[in-house]
């Protein structure tokens, strides 16, 4: 007798639970601080560059800080992040992003110092556009959204890592004018998309 | 009194977000500012939301279209950037900073932001805040008003027709024709040096409702030259009559233009004085209800006709036996529009102008 597809989605999930555990040794009290495993550390501060394409094209930097309450007990974390990007505006004018917002994500350790995880979160873009002449009224917006992707992260350190994400992101804003004297933001809201790389590295902290 | 208001403000510039000290409306300016104030007070301008057409379009609109309908057209004709103004007042144009949108009203008047004149070198005031504004000067100003997309059936696209035509390409602005140069003067009672200013009259079709005689003669006069600038009438012989042509040779955007469903400009063939062939050749939008005509947008459900746009032509043929006189004349507001709205009492308010009148015989 087969497995339903409710039983195949919770014998994945206990591999993956399962895999994260068996992979991973949580650092007990006497292991010297510095020879804790990066993925073994409750706290992580990233940097990185990220990347923008789809409705429309952005690059810039970004920053987050990661939470890991649970130790291995539950392969899960909790992320906030902030990011600063110029976008690729077709009106007049100079457009700027700031998307923040916060993931949930699932880690699966592949060995010591390689690590997959996927994540999913809500987010919002605050857009701004310097108008093109002093003066002119703004065309500024609040985007709102969900996100989800993956990423791979390689430990190069017992504090370091690098990593590399790939997210796709839907938000909902307004579509918005700029140009000369003109600054408008449409009242209907309008859906927007992206996919989204982002590259970096990240400081590993904490037991 | 207002020298009183100046000795108290002189040495003391307003700083910036202040509001204006002798207030925004076109009077408080006018204090100041007294040949503006007169030119400005007589225009269609002043008049936007004065005009007894408009006053009773309006219920017609609200009942057809409804009461946003009403809204959007009472947003560019009674905008009240000023609660003082009911029509549209110095700060519309000089305390706007721009708009949301180039088209139905979208404008952003900030009297705080201080008051905008053209000129590069913005000359400090005792009585407000001075700053340079190109978008004073430019016409996505105008255009704000003066390119709508609704309601219903109303289409006036005098901002898209101005950047389409010649005169765009060669820089002339709104300003050029309908803000003329008006010599150097003194721009304020309490200026020290004359500047090159421009006539605040606004000349264009609509008539300065209720004004004087002879202020409504040298209004109608002023329209006139403008169309006669705009617009060229010529006749070549032809066999068995004249060919009639109309161009539009000066104007930066089609004639007529906005409300073209009001407006009426027409070609008539006149012998000895008497017309022998009328309306041969008619510029402007005729509402229609099916195959009918109507005299309203309201009562519209198509619009037919078309104005002439910049540096187009129309030409006729009209059998003729011997000279006639071909003669171009306008009118602001349309015979049967005053008609359908019962106001044909306004009718010697609202002048017929012999805009050319050209000379022709057919081949011999």
């Amino acid at each position: 007798m087969g497995m339903t597809r409710f039983q195949a989605l919770l014998a994945a999930l206990a591999l993956t639970l399962g895999l994260g555990s068996a992979t991973s040794v949580r650092a007990d009290d006497d292991t010297p601080y510095s020879q804790i495993d990066a993925f073994d550390r409750e706290w992580a501060v990233g940097f990185y560059g990220t990347g923008h394409a789809g409705s429309y094209f952005a690059g810039g930097i970004g920053g987050r800080l990661r939470w890991q309450p649970f130790g291995d007990d539950v392969p899960l974390g909790l992320e906030a992040y902030l990011e600063a990007t110029i976008v690729d505006w077709p009106g007049q004018g100079f457009r700027h992003d700031y998307p923040n917002g916060f993931n949930v994500f699932f880690p699966v350790r592949l060995g010591r110092d390689v690590r997959l995880r996927a994540f999913l979160g809500f987010c919002d873009i605050l857009s701004f556009v310097e108008p093109a002449q002093e003066g002119a009224p703004r065309a500024d917006d609040v985007l709102f959204g969900i996100h989800g992707g993956g990423g791979a992260e390689w430990a190069v350190h017992s504090m370091f890592s690098l990593f590399l994400d790939l997210q796709a992101n839907g938000y909902m804003g307004h579509d918005r004018a700029s140009a000369d004297w003109t600054g408008g933001v449409d009242e209907e809201f309008t859906f927007f998309w992206n996919a989204q790389a982002n590259l970096g590295v990240q400081f590993h902290l904490g037991r | 009194m207002r020298a009183l208001a100046l000795a108290l403000l002189v040495g003391c510039a307003p700083p910036a977000d202040e509001p204006l000290p002798l207030g925004s409306d076109a009077a408080s300016c006018g204090s100041c500012h007294e040949d503006h104030f007169d030119q400005w007070e007589g225009s269609p301008h002043a008049n936007a939301s004065r005009s007894p057409i408009l006053a009773a379009l309006l219920p017609e609109v609200e009942a057809e279209w409804g009461a946003l309908a009403r809204d959007t057209c009472e947003g560019c004709h009674a905008p009240a950037h000023d609660p003082g103004d009911d029509g549209i007042g110095c700060v519309s144009c000089h305390a706007a900073t721009g708009n949301h949108e180039e088209r139905d009203g979208a404008l952003v008047v900030d009297p705080s932001a201080g008051i905008a004149g053209p000129f590069a070198d913005a000359a400090p005031s005792p009585a407000h805040r001075t700053r340079s504004g190109a978008f004073l000067a430019s016409p996505s100003l105008c255009g704000t008003c003066h390119e709508l997309t609704g309601p219903n059936l109303v289409n006036e696209p005098t901002l898209t027709e101005y950047r389409a035509s010649p005169a765009a390409a060669e820089g002339r602005t709104c300003a050029s024709c309908h803000l003329p140069a008006d010599g150097e003067r003194l721009l304020s009672s309490d200026a020290s040096a004359p500047r090159a200013t421009r006539s605040h009259r606004f000349v264009g079709f609509d008539p300065p409702w209720g004004a004087p005689e002879d202020v409504a003669a040298a209004a109608a006069e002023r329209t006139r030259r403008l169309l006669a600038e705009a617009l060229e009438l010529r006749v070549e012989r032809a066999e068995g009559g004249v060919t009639v042509t109309v161009a539009n040779v000066g104007a930066g955007h089609s004639v007529p233009t906005g409300a073209t469903f009001l407006r009426e400009l027409w070609v008539d063939v006149e012998l000895d004085g008497a017309v022998i062939a009328e309306r041969v050749l008619e510029l402007g939008d005729q509402p229609m209800h099916g195959e009918r005509p109507v005299a309203l947008l309201t009562q519209a459900d198509h619009v037919t006709g078309g104005s002439l746009e910049a540096g187009g032509s129309r030409s006729v043929f009209v059998p003729a036996e011997g000279p006639v006189e071909v003669v171009l004349r306008g009118r602001a507001i349309r015979g049967a529009v005053l008609d359908a709205l019962d106001l044909r009492a306004l009718e010697p308010q609202i002048p017929t102008h012999e805009v050319h009148r050209v000379s022709g015989a057919p081949t011999p």
